[in-house]
């Protein structure tokens, strides 16, 4: 097959690759001991509280492009994993900060490698637990399953059902904790960020606009969106935070100081400001997405490149890191689209995904117990009302109404339509309101 | 940065990446604690430079990668300074099948050939006043520029100061630091009081005190100061009463009197303080500091009520570094002795005594203690 022989091909490469490593290594080392000055160079390690910024190549060709995923569903994965973090965050009452946090290193850890190859859900997760650790609140994995459990429950509009402690939680368990490991691995313990809130809160006091807390808010929420784009890894959080200034006045039409510009002072270009806004603004230009299109793809991928290493390793043994056999209830989706029966579908067929969905054999759901479910669904469902933050008194409407029209999240398509209409400024605020103090 | 720098940046930019472990050999091993070990390696290309690997205890770690670790890298990212110990790079080995393909992460550090208690221990090495002078400086140096950067310490003992054949002084083991913050708006830090060395811990902290601050260290400066006279550490309690107790044996009774505030720390009602005792600091430590400008400043750091306590700069002021002899340089001294002096490879200083004397690591991963989860404690540090 074609692939496999692509595969190989690469696998080479990459040897060689590694060898050129070695001797350049050996290159430097040589020179430093003929040089004999510095002695202190340890290969090409990087140890710094700086945010790192990648060169555009890297940002263009990353590890899941080279696995045959296209850039459009790459940056669609990625805005969903940053959104699945900033949910799970905010039912896990973590910091604002926490959640840029395992953002920006969910972002970075793409670079390194394949969404292909690492689940996209279970590195979220992994990105939950590490961030929440580094920001000083840490959660237990155990509420961060629990958590995205019912973030998937409720975008697929099913029963709320606790996670069941099973042979299928301790694997995922393990997953989580693999995740975290490789993701401060691959990342090579960088994952401290450097955030632009205080620097924006700095700059609206340079410009006399300290006060005014809606072009603050604003400002905020603008910043809290471009965590899902890549402008964190294209500019340093200065950069960004002009930027948001920027697009926080403009929306609130408040003027800013134009002679001299006022971005001069923070050593700022407006080139780089233009590109952090084009960038921030095509998030809200985005088509919704089509999640089972996603899914697919990556099922394909995936099925592809685990064909192709099987036969690979006919032989010889790679040192590679098998990844771990995903557990069934959980697809490559981390189960996000309500497709098959692995939780029972709720009882009354509103639509017709629904009751698709029941004739699906559910893996381990046995009859006594979807009985059950049925007794209890009315009371799970006001249960996961509750759950809902009294504050989002507008997202509890949404889903009372029941107007599920795409079987994506309600977090996703809320903050989606933020500035394509609407009041921007209000949504904008219940999400991000518990961020300010 | 500019647009040139972040060019320059991103021209020489690597993506950061955690080397294998396999490019250092193993020498000896150097530590042992409930940390995990410290083992001395070398570098196997052509450098051959040492280095020390510091295991991240990981079995058991129900909850990830431990935040203590976590920590303990950020702040010894941020921390660059001659006097603490430095961070060169982390490293894994690789995941198979041997290791439940879990990948075990060392922190790899400059080398540094002996540590204060191996020194203390070994009765060949003798300090001379202005060399005490020149240790306790480097100390008090390394503390004032980790506090200044809001950093605790909170692991202060002479087995954790670290001295290169050169005679620089390195502060290291930062698996207890945390970054620390000044109470604002009348809210009060939450910090677990579980930490020190027992032998080390100042009084709030044997009081139950959790919203402590840069003295904790301090005390363990006075407490290593002493030391480097006495040989060994001047206060060896068993239990957290027993210290108390040496503690009013030396520095004299808690009473609100010396120490205004201290009736509302936690365990002020519960522990048993003895009563009626006479400060004895001088006094008590003039048969082995001869001189009067270490014995004040001594007493100056060995103060009960934290918040009278010497912090590292009055400290650096005190007249002690400022008359003769001044401080000196220690390598000379250093070069007597090729063979590296670490308290866990020196012999017992005294037999019976324990080497190390309860060690907290409160909720770590050795034995987390049940008083802890069962009273709702919230600060989950650890």
């Amino acid at each position: 097959m074609g692939t496999q022989k692509e595969k190989e091909k690469e696998k080479e490469k990459d040897k060689d690759k590694d060898k050129d490593k070695d001797k350049d290594k050996e290159k430097e080392n040589s020179n430093q001991s003929a040089g004999g000055k510095n002695a202190k160079s340890y290969g090409k390690i990087v140890l710094t509280l700086q945010n790192c910024l990648l060169p555009e190549e890297k940002l263009n060709s990353t590890p899941s492009h080279s696995d045959g995923l296209d850039t459009e569903t790459e940056t669609d994965l990625r805005i969903l994993g940053c959104e699945l973090i900033q949910t799970a965050g905010i039912l896990l009452k973590l910091p604002q900060v926490a959640m840029a946090t395992g953002q920006v290193i969910f972002q970075r850890f793409y670079y390194s490698k394949s969404l292909v190859r690492h689940n996209m859900e279970t590195t979220a997760m992994g990105c939950v637990c590490l961030a929440s650790k580094i920001e000083e609140a840490p959660r237990r994995i155990r509420d961060v399953i629990n958590v995205f459990n019912h973030i998937k429950q409720v975008s697929s509009q099913k029963t709320i059902q606790p996670v069941i402690l099973d042979q299928s939680y301790v694997t995922l368990k393990n997953q989580v904790i693999k995740a975290e490991r490789r993701v401060l691995k691959e990342l090579g313990f960088c994952v401290h960020v450097k955030h632009p809130h205080k620097i924006i809160v700095m700059y609206l006091q340079v410009l006399g606009y300290e006060k005014n807390r809606a072009l603050m808010q604003q400002c905020w929420n603008y910043m809290n969106d471009s965590l899902r784009s890549d402008v964190f890894l294209r500019h340093q959080p200065e950069t960004v935070a002009c930027a948001c200034v920027y697009l926080g006045a403009r929306q609130l039409q408040l003027p800013l100081p134009a002679t001299p510009a006022w971005f001069r002072l923070f050593k700022v270009s407006e080139s780089s400001i233009r590109d952090v806004c084009r960038r921030v603004l095509r998030l809200y230009a985005r088509p919704s997405i089509s999640a089972e299109q996603l899914e697919k793809r990556v099922d394909e991928l995936r099925r592809r490149y685990e064909e192709a290493r099987a036969k690979a390793r006919g032989g010889e043994v790679d040192g590679h890191t098998p990844s771990p056999p995903l557990p069934k209830h959980h697809n490559a989706w981390g189960g996000f689209i309500s497709r098959s029966g692995t939780h029972a579908a709720p009882e009354r067929a509103k639509s017709p995904r629904h009751s698709r969905s029941t004739s699906l054999s559910p893996s381990r759901t046995d009859i006594a117990k979807h009985g059950k479910r049925k007794k209890h669904s009315s009371r799970s469902r006001s249960r996961s009302h509750s759950h809902s933050r009294s504050r989002k008194p507008k997202k509890t409407q949404r889903r009372r109404s029941g107007s599920h029209k795409s079987s994506r999240s309600h977090y996703r398509s809320r903050s989606r339509s933020r500035d394509r209409g609407g009041d921007p400024d209000k949504t904008g605020k219940h999400r991000n309101k518990h961020r300010r103090h | 940065m500019n647009t040139k720098e972040k060019e320059k940046y991103i021209e020489e930019f690597d993506f950061p990446h955690c080397d294998e472990s396999t490019k250092y050999e193993k020498v000896a091993k150097i530590g042992q604690g409930t940390f995990g070990e410290v083992f001395k390696a070398k570098e196997k290309n052509s450098n051959k430079k040492f280095v020390a690997m510091k295991k991240v205890l990981m079995d058991n770690e129900k909850e990830g990668f431990p935040i203590t670790a976590l920590r303990e890298i950020k702040i010894l990212q941020l921390l660059k300074h001659e006097n603490v110990v430095n961070l060169i790079e982390i490293c894994r080995t690789r995941a198979a099948q041997y290791n439940r393909y879990r990948s075990t992460f060392y922190l790899v550090f400059d080398f540094c050939e002996h540590d204060l208690a191996g020194l203390l221990s070994n009765v060949n090495v003798k300090f001379s006043l202005g060399e005490i002078k020149k240790v306790m400086q480097q100390l008090l140096n390394g503390l004032y520029y980790i506090h200044s950067n809001k950093i605790l310490h909170r692991d202060m003992k002479a087995a954790n100061v670290l001295i290169t054949k050169n005679g620089i002084l390195k502060l290291a083991d930062f698996g207890l630091a945390r970054a620390f913050s000044a109470n604002k708006n009348g809210q009060v830090n939450r910090y677990t009081n579980r930490v020190v060395t027992l032998w080390y811990r100042p009084p709030e902290l044997l009081l139950g005190d959790r919203n402590y601050g840069p003295p904790v260290d301090l005390w363990g400066a006075g407490c290593i100061m002493a030391e480097m006279w006495t040989r060994s550490p001047i206060m060896q309690g068993n239990t957290e009463q027993q210290q108390l107790t040496l503690i009013s044996q030396l520095c004299g009774s808690v009473t609100t009197e010396v120490w205004p505030g201290v009736e509302n720390l936690e365990l002020f009602n519960k522990m048993e303080l003895p009563k009626g005792q006479k400060r004895k600091v001088k006094e008590r430590l003039k048969p082995y500091v001869k001189d009067p400008f270490a014995c004040d400043l001594l007493d100056k750091l060995l103060i009960l009520d934290p918040s009278k306590r010497y912090d590292s700069d009055s400290a650096l002021n005190h007249d002690f570094f400022w008359t003769d002899p001044m401080p000196c340089d220690l390598s000379k001294m250093l070069a007597q002795h090729t063979q590296s002096m670490f308290e866990y490879l020196a012999p017992p200083r005294r037999p019976g005594h324990m080497r190390h004397p309860h060690h907290p690591v409160p909720g770590g991963p050795a034995k987390p203690s049940s008083s802890m989860a069962d009273s709702g404690y919230q600060d989950r540090v650890f």
